[in-house]
Formats: C-alpha cells, structure tokens, sequence
C-alpha cells in the first residue's frame, strides 16, 4: 500500500473522530484500508485524554501572579538602565543640549527652569529643554523619558492646584469616572463638555489640556484618547489573529478566569478619593477605577470606611474638606434608603497591591480600616473579608494570608 | 469596555516594551495550551505547573534581553515548554512513569488500578517516540490543535506534520503491540 495514501486516510479519520465520528464510522470511510488503520486509531485512542486536559485556575493565577512581578521588575530595571544610558550618552547630544541651553541664556536659565511650573516665566525653558532632551534621546532611551516627563506634568497639575494657580495645563491619566460632565482623571475632577471626549470613557488613557481653576476644578479645553502604555486603543471588532487559539472551549478553566483588563475592572465607588494627601482638596466620590500605576504612582487615594459610602450624587466638584458623609442624601422623605453594603468572603492569589489590591482577578479596594493578617504579599493565596458595596465595588475588611 | 484581541505580531510588538497589558493578555492566552502541553507530556500537575509557569518567565527574560521570538509567539512558547519537559526527563527520567494524571479515566479503584497500568505503558510508550515525534502528538492529541496549527507552531508544512503524525502513529502501535484486530 502507497504510504502516501495511508497517510492521508488516517488524517481524514483522525479529523473525523475529532468532529465526534465513531471508530467504525471513520473506518467505514475508507473500506479497503480498514485493516491497517483500525490499529492505528486505537492506538491513538489510547494516548487521546479521555476528557480535555483541565487547567487549574489556581495555577494560572499563581503564574499570572509571578509573571506580572517578574515584568514589572524588569521594567523598573530598564528605565534606571535607560536613565543609565541617558546619563552616559555620547558627546555629541551632550554638546548639542549644552548650546541648546547656552542659546537659551546659559546653564543658569535652564537650572532655574527644572521647578519651573505652569504659568512661570521660566516653563517655558522647561519645556524646550525637555522636547530637545526627547529628540535628542536614542529610540530605546525615549518611552522611559516621556514616562518621566508625563510624571512631571502631573506633579506640576498638582502642584498648581495646590497652590489654587489658574493656569493651562497639560497631562495624560487614566479616566476613571464619568458623571455628566464631571470626569475623575488620573485623581483630578475635570469639566469635560459634552462633545470634547468624542468616544473616550471609562477606562482610557487620555491627554488633557486645560485649565485649572482654583477651586481644584480643572476645565478642558482638549481631550484626547491615548493607547494605554503604547496599545492600540480598543477597537469594536476584533481583529483575526495570525495564529488563531486552539479550539479552547473545551477548557473552560482557561477562558472563565479573569483577567486584570478594563473588562473585567469594575466601575467603583471608593470612599474619598483625594488627588494626593494634604492638598486640601477632595473631590467627592465618584464612579472610579484604580489609577494606572505607570502613570499615577504618586497619586495615592485615601479611603474612609464604606459605611460612610452612600452613593452620592455627584452635583458639584467643588472642593471640600469634609467627609462625603456630608454630601450623601439624607433622608428627605422622597428617596429610597440607602442599601446597605453586603458582606462577602473570597480566597484567591494577590496579583497586585497597593490603594487598590487584585486578588484572583476582582479588584479590592484597600483602606486604614482594612485589617492585614500574616503580612499578605503578591502571589500570597489569601482569603478575603470585604463589603461589597452597591455598585459591585469590594472595600476589604480583612485581607489575610493563607498557608 | 470591550477590547478588541490584538494579533500575535502586534502582541509581540508591544510585549518588546514589556507593555503589561500585552503581557497579561500573551499569559491568559496561552498558559491553559502550555500547561496542558505539559502535563500531557509529563504527566503530573505539578510538574506542569511549574514547566508552564518556566516558560512565561523565559518569555520575560527573553524580551528584556533583546532575544524576543520574531516569527510565533506561541511556537516560541510551545519549544521552550518542549526543552523544558526534555530537561524534567533528564533530571528525573523515571518520574512520571509512576502515575499519570493527564491520560487515567476515572473510575472504580480497580478499574482505576487497572486504567493507571494501561496509561504507565502508554506513557512507557510515548517517551520512546523521537522528541519531534512526542512534541507533535502532545499539540494533537493534549492540546487538540489541528494539523495546521501544529503545522504552524512547529514551523512545518502541513504535509510534513501529516507524515509525522503518521509515523508517530504507526511507531505508538507496534510499541503498544496494537494488533490488527485492535
């Protein structure tokens, strides 16, 4: 028998006993090679998984765990090398910045600049340096220069907050609220009018340019959607991938887990969300997301205990030094009663921690009431006490690390 | 919001700059096909685990080193998940003869005792096949990839996998001593 056509009948009967034809079935496909394949797609039989291989979530998320660390670990790792880099650079962009600075009246000038903020003489000289600093820069030293520089634009948004400047600014944060024209961005409230965002939302990295008023409102003039850390801003179809999936809907371990994406992040309410502490200025709570870590690690939100969370509306951004207890609805006789939060327990791996823990895949807010038993660490399996409040969001009680 | 599933080539683009949502998004694609890989071919959670786990870590280590793979990701994936099942084999090489998790039925305890024989010998059987041999029957038959798409991820002609898978075969009968009448 010709090898070849052999070999093309067992494919035709291995791909129809994957589609669920019976071994007879497939062998009354091709009668003369009955006898020599029959012992073949036993033995195939044998050495086939009686049920799909199961994937333990367990283990994924440990690996999902371990892999992020390790990835964020290395990032770090490369930003100080590219800053190594940087401070290393050949003579001949080092020469090109120094005229550069000389041109713009001497070292003195450019120095002066550094604390330099929006609306000060020398900002501009800030600015300038630092787009010759980024065109200067060698490609791999780039993504780590702009991650600074759009570090410095949030601290400077903050800083002239603080010190209640109105003033044009810019910077790029993560939206993590939207109610009506009120948008919590990167841990600021910004007034975006209705048509400026175009398809940008919850979820998204955005550019602002705007100004800040010295109530701690900052009122956009632009607004626009950046991919998130270098991506693709999603699109509404999916692309069809190069190499598509095996089929994986036999292994439903695989595809239930969830994943620490902007699907799965749910919309929250925390507490009180204070852009940095002491600024004096606390917008009230609104629907928001975790802040993007690249982008928003000063900005540290301080949360109050959910009991003093009832979902209030959100009417003004206008700042205030109370608690949002007092902004809550009280009973005035026309509104319904404020549900009451709901007690849960869950166990799972911490992915990440910090104002906003991820523990098997659900977003935890973290707060001074929380209690944290056995010094729970990322890649800890840990069980969780947690109020989960009427928006789905989960402020943990007790965050405590299992053996 | 909905995202949209980027393609292999952009994921790879992305994940060069250990952009952490490239990242995440290569791990939850493809950890439950490595895994299954290996304890298809390892037969033992544990090890499986600990193999998969292996593989994305490497995966990092290769980015940051410049080493990224430049054609598939996910055939890069699967042959360092091969190298490391082979390293496992050499550092224990009658390990995971003892008991198998990825190809026992379950069932009463004798037929358990009975099915685990039966799968020591098939085990038994399996590693004897050339390594290329293993490699294309654990995408076939422990991850149920299709002729082409280990085609694809072992960077062969779809005619070649079927020679392959052929021989592969035909080698696991004679050493399982199938008889023609099954």
């Amino acid at each position: 028998m010709n090898d070849g056509v052999l070999i093309e009948a067992l494919d035709d009967c291995l791909r129809a006993m994957e589609a669920g034809a019976t071994l007879e079935a497939v062998l009354a496909r091709h009668p003369q090679l009955a006898d020599e394949l029959r012992p073949m797609l036993t033995a195939v039989q044998s050495v086939r998984p009686m049920q799909p291989l199961r994937v333990p979530r367990q283990s994924e998320e440990a690996s999902h765990a371990r892999f992020m660390a390790r990835a964020r670990e290395l990032r770090r790792s490369h930003s100080r090398a590219a800053r190594g880099r940087w401070s290393r650079f050949s003579l001949v962009p080092r020469l090109a910045l120094a005229v550069l600075a000389l041109a713009l009246g001497g070292f003195g000038v450019v120095t002066a600049s550094t604390n330099s903020l929006p609306g000060d003489p020398l900002y501009g000289v800030k600015r300038t340096v630092e787009q010759a600093q980024l065109s200067l820069a060698p490609a791999e030293a780039r993504p780590a220069l702009e991650r600074e520089f759009e570090q410095r634009r949030l601290a400077e948004t903050q800083a002239v907050l603080t010190q209640q400047r109105e003033v044009e600014v810019e910077f790029t944060g993560l939206v993590q609220a939207v109610i009506g024209e009120r948008w919590q961005i990167a841990g600021f409230t910004v007034q975006v009018r209705a048509g400026l965002a175009g398809d940008a939302g919850v979820g998204d990295t955005v550019k602002v340019w705007g100004r800040t008023r010295a109530d701690g409102l900052i009122i956009a003039a632009r607004l626009e959607k950046r991919a998130e850390g270098g991506m693709p801003a999603p699109t509404p179809t999916a692309e069809p991938s190069a190499t598509p999936p095996a089929p994986t809907t036999q292994a439903p371990a695989l595809t239930a887990t969830p994943q620490i994406t902007e699907t799965s992040r749910p919309t929250a309410i925390p507490p009180t969300a204070t852009p940095t502490p002491g600024t004096g200025v606390s917008p009230a709570p609104m629907n928001t997301l975790p802040p993007t870590p690249a982008i928003t690690n000063t900005v540290s939100p301080t949360m109050s205990p959910p009991a003093t969370v009832a979902p209030a509306p959100i009417v003004t951004a206008a700042p205030t030094t109370s608690p949002p207890t007092t902004v809550a609805p009280t009973s005035t006789g026309d509104d319904t009663e404020t549900p009451e939060p709901e007690e849960i327990e869950f166990e799972g791996v911490v992915e990440s921690t910090g104002g906003v823990w991820v523990i098997g895949g659900q977003t935890v807010v973290v707060n001074a009431q929380t209690e944290f038993r056995n010094n729970p660490q990322t890649g800890d399996w840990v069980r969780v006490k947690a109020w989960r409040l009427t928006d789905g969001t989960l402020v943990a009680r007790r965050i405590e690390k299992k053996n | 919001m909905p995202l949209a599933e980027p393609d292999e080539k952009t994921l790879l683009e992305h994940a060069r700059r250990l952009d952490e949502r490239a990242l995440s998004e290569i791990h939850s694609r493809y950890y439950g096909e490595i895994y299954r890989y290996a304890l298809y071919r390892t037969g033992r959670s544990e090890v499986a685990d600990d193999i998969a786990g292996e593989v994305f870590l490497r995966l990092l280590d290769a980015l940051h080193a410049g080493r990224a793979p430049q054609t598939t990701l996910r055939g890069w994936l699967f042959g360092v998940a091969s190298h490391l099942v082979a390293d496992h084999f050499r550092r224990a090489p009658r390990e995971s003869v003892a008991l198998d998790e990825a190809l026992a039925a379950p069932g009463t305890t004798s037929a358990e005792a009975e099915s685990n024989l039966r799968a020591r010998e098939v085990r038994a059987a399996l590693r004897r096949l050339t390594p290329e041999q293993q490699h294309a029957l654990a995408l076939r038959f422990g991850d149920g990839l299709s002729v082409e798409e280990t085609a694809q991820v072992m960077g062969k002609s779809v005619n070649a996998v079927k020679v392959l898978q052929f021989r592969a075969i035909a080698a696991l009968k004679r050493l399982l001593n199938v008889t023609e009448m099954g």
